[in-house]
């Protein structure tokens, strides 16, 4: 009878090890698969560190040395999700991969660590101030980043940026962002639900966006700017739109003059409900299976992935239409776009179901 | 084996519809969205032909900056350009225009006349030339649209005018892609949608004319077709032999959408309220009428219907004319011979005193003129019609006293010295004589 406990306790701890496990860094990993002493080892730099070192905080190596592989696995022994991949990914995460900066510089963002010269573009797209991230300048994390704290002054390098993050990272459902480890993919202040492989690949397995039926006013400082200290960048509403806006803020607005909260919108909205209006007849309530294609921003942060969309409910997204790495379509689209109708597809029909 | 052989036929057709139908969405089937010929914006031509970029720029930048042309300034429902300015300057104007059209290729666009009436001698080339008002003497006045739409059908004042008549993601070219040919049976589009059927999802707001219920064989059996230009075999809108309206659009449902009886809309251009219309009375529409009223062929024909229904475009262009009162410039087989100056009369009471008959070139197109009657009489004279019992049924005796409608002038046949009386002071839309109709 004593062993009854006894197994149910293993069986529990099993079971939260495992639960987690893909998401978080298995609690016996040893330290020196991320970290060492002395950036030396039997005399050498071992040649699966990275080779620009040494890096900070006693890193084996940077952002994109550990998130990347040099073979299609976009998951790396078990719990390293690849953003950068040096062959075809076989298995794209979420947020798409780096490997299709290799077709165009118009696949997707290109930070520095992918070694990649942007030679496309003069200056951020949408930029509510000017030069805010120059090209050849953008990175994984810090001032010039996305992940991780983002301050204008000083100047945060990206691995500062994320510092303690990965041994405090929570995932699943975030909808109460305190610090960078609880916010949404290290997403500062980002709600979301976090699936457990980083992968969007069905109706009912994907992650879960945060969004807002009306878009931030990106006039007033405090949408993207601390109130109590305006070096710390964060969207104040907490959308992963309102992310986006803090660099691309011109596209996200709730500014009438600038894209607006209501039709006639003056750009593709985001942060705004599908409609359901009587005006609209029955263009968008027949997108109602979520599709990894286009998929949408909720009000509410769900449990687990969600298969249903309800228009009127639910909200359009700059992810809807976007990667927010790379991806294989021209200007990061979740489709191609561009070649529609001749080839192509037509993701924009999943919503706009009349304009095939 | 006969049975077999059926049996994979019905299978192929089966899978053909249904792979075929499920390709052709709207969009798609529209002029706009067609991957052949659809819209291709100049400055944003690596996109492929139809895409919604062409019109539509998503975040008003390209590259992080804004394709041409640039107003430095997102425009509403991210088009390239603002929706409406005026008359010649809005979105629609940028690509269907003759000069500097953002088209790539350029685009033409053919009146009514050119393409129903198979007048191709019509130098009219594009939308732009017939909206504006120099090339055109009459036009329907874009912002007197937008006013009168604005609050019904889900139209606000940010709607484009165009858009009362068309729906952009559906209208089809009609001819399809033949911009230098009139229309045959076998090139046909719907280039129209109902303004009262207006609604944002384009599977709704259909096309007006391509299905059932949506012909003018459908709203009348009187329905008797023109004849093409040039021609005495050959009938509009297509140049078949069709000539009972089952071949053209119910354009009378689509323009009594707001050309009724009950609407009042200003015109600015006429500096009044546009006549009412009721096309269930009136004797060029449904309303009744006993006798002949000494018609052209094809209307004398024994094979017409005894109470002949006209549609709007069988004498109106839809955007604009060198004739007043937006009359085409060729109906029924001929050019008019003359321009219609005005469709105004400034007399109330007679005698009549304003003498210009230029609309009677336009009823001469299918009414006997005094020529056509006896070649001694000269044309666009209309003394039969209105005295001579040969016409068969004259309102008013030749006996009369001439100067109580004529302001000058006596005399017995149709050489006599009478001034004339402009037609549109008896001859309008909804008018009347006593309890008589005379239009």
């Amino acid at each position: 009878m004593r062993k009854y406990p006894f197994l149910f306790f293993i069986s529990l701890m099993l079971f939260l090890l495992v639960r987690d496990a893909v998401a978080q860094i298995p609690s016996n990993i040893p330290c020196a698969t991320c970290h060492t002493m002395h950036y030396s080892e039997a005399g050498t730099i071992k040649p699966s560190w990275g080779q620009a070192g040494p890096y900070n905080y006693l890193l084996t190596n940077d952002c994109i040395g550990c998130h990347s592989n040099n073979t299609g696995a976009t998951i790396k022994d078990g719990y390293i999700p690849v953003v950068y991949n040096t062959v075809p990914p076989a298995e794209p995460l979420a947020g798409g991969n780096f490997y299709y900066l290799i077709n165009s510089d118009q696949n997707g963002h290109n930070p520095v660590e992918v070694v990649n010269t942007e030679d496309t573009l003069l200056w951020t797209p949408g930029e509510v101030h000017a030069g805010q991230v120059s090209p050849n300048e953008l990175t994984c994390a810090g001032t010039n980043g996305c992940h991780g704290i983002r301050q204008t002054s000083p100047v945060l390098p990206g691995l500062q940026a994320i510092r303690g993050t990965h041994h405090q990272n929570m995932n699943g459902k975030l909808d109460n962002p305190t610090g960078i480890n609880d916010s949404y993919r290290f997403l500062r202040n980002i709600k979301g639900y976090e699936i457990n492989d980083w992968k969007n690949n069905s109706s009912t397995h994907h992650n879960e966006y945060s969004g807002a039926v009306t878009p931030m006013d990106t006039n007033n400082c405090s949408s993207c700017h601390d109130s109590t200290d305006i070096t710390k960048i964060r969207p104040q509403n907490g959308t992963i739109s309102g992310f986006c806006a803090t660099c691309h803020g011109n596209f996200h607005s709730s500014d009438p003059t600038v894209v607006g909260a209501s039709s006639p919108f003056m750009r593709h909205p985001t942060d705004v409900l599908i409609p359901t209006g009587a005006q609209y007849g029955n263009e968008y309530t027949a997108y109602t299976v979520y599709n990894v294609t286009t998929p949408v921003a909720r009000q509410v942060i769900p449990n687990a992935s969600s298969g249903t969309v309800t228009p009127g409910v639910d909200i359009v997204m700059c992810l809807s239409c976007h990667y927010s790495h790379s991806g294989p379509n021209y200007k990061m689209m979740r489709w191609d776009y561009k070649n529609w109708p001749g080839q192509g597809t037509n993701g924009c029909g999943i919503c706009h179901s009349s304009k095939n | 084996m006969k049975k077999v052989i059926l049996l994979i036929l019905f299978v192929f057709l089966l899978t053909f519809f249904i792979v075929y139908t499920s390709q052709s969405g709207v969009y798609i089937s529209g002029a706009h969205g067609n991957s052949n010929y659809g819209v291709l914006r100049t400055s944003t031509s690596s996109f492929a032909r139809g895409n919604c970029m062409h019109c539509h720029e998503q975040h008003a930048s390209l590259d992080a900056e804004e394709p041409q042309p640039q107003n430095f300034a997102p425009s509403k429902y991210a088009l390239f350009y603002d929706n409406f300015i005026s008359q010649t300057d809005n979105f629609c104007l940028q690509c269907h225009t003759a000069l500097g059209s953002y088209q790539s290729g350029g685009l033409i666009n053919r009146s009514y006349s050119y393409r129903a009436g198979g007048y191709t001698l019509d130098t009219i080339q594009s939308i732009y030339e017939q909206f504006e008002p120099v090339s055109s003497l009459s036009y329907h006045d874009l912002n007197d649209i937008l006013n009168f739409i604005n609050g019904k059908w889900f139209y606000t004042l940010d709607s484009n005018p165009c858009i009362a008549c068309h729906n952009p993601h559906a209208a089809q070219g009609d001819p399809a892609n033949a911009p230098n040919s009139p229309k045959t049976s076998g090139s046909r589009g719907y280039p129209v949608s109902r303004p009262s059927q207006h609604i944002k999802d384009s599977a709704q707001w259909g096309l007006w004319g391509d299905g059932p219920g949506e012909k003018m064989s459908d709203y009348t059996t009187g329905y008797w077709a023109p004849y093409r230009y040039n021609s005495t075999t050959a009938y509009e809108p297509d140049g078949s032999t069709t000539q009972d309206g089952s071949n053209l659009t119910d354009f009378v449902s689509l323009c009594t959408d707001c050309h009724n009886a009950t609407n009042i809309i200003n015109s600015t251009p006429l500096g009044r309220n546009l006549l009412t219309i009721d096309w269930s009375l009136e004797k060029h529409g449904n309303g009744l009428f006993t006798i002949q009223r000494s018609v052209r062929a094809p209307y004398n024909s024994g094979t017409a219907p005894t109470n002949i229904n006209q549609s709007c475009l069988d004498c109106h262009e839809p955007h604009g004319s060198s004739n007043a009162g937006l009359i085409r410039v060729e109906v029924n087989s001929a050019v008019l011979a003359g321009q219609v100056t005005t469709i105004n009369s400034t007399d109330t009471t007679p005698p009549y005193t304003d003498t210009n008959k230029t609309g009677s070139y336009l009823c001469q197109r299918c009414h006997m003129d005094d020529y056509t009657f006896n070649a001694s009489c000269p044309q666009n004279g209309w003394y039969y019609v209105h005295h001579d019992a040969a016409s068969g049924d004259p309102p008013y005796s030749a006996l009369g006293i001439c100067t109580n409608c004529h302001n000058t002038g006596i005399g017995i046949d149709c050489n006599a010295p009478v001034s004339p009386i402009n037609c549109f002071t008896c001859h309008y839309h909804n008018s009347l004589s006593g309890t008589e109709r005379t239009f």
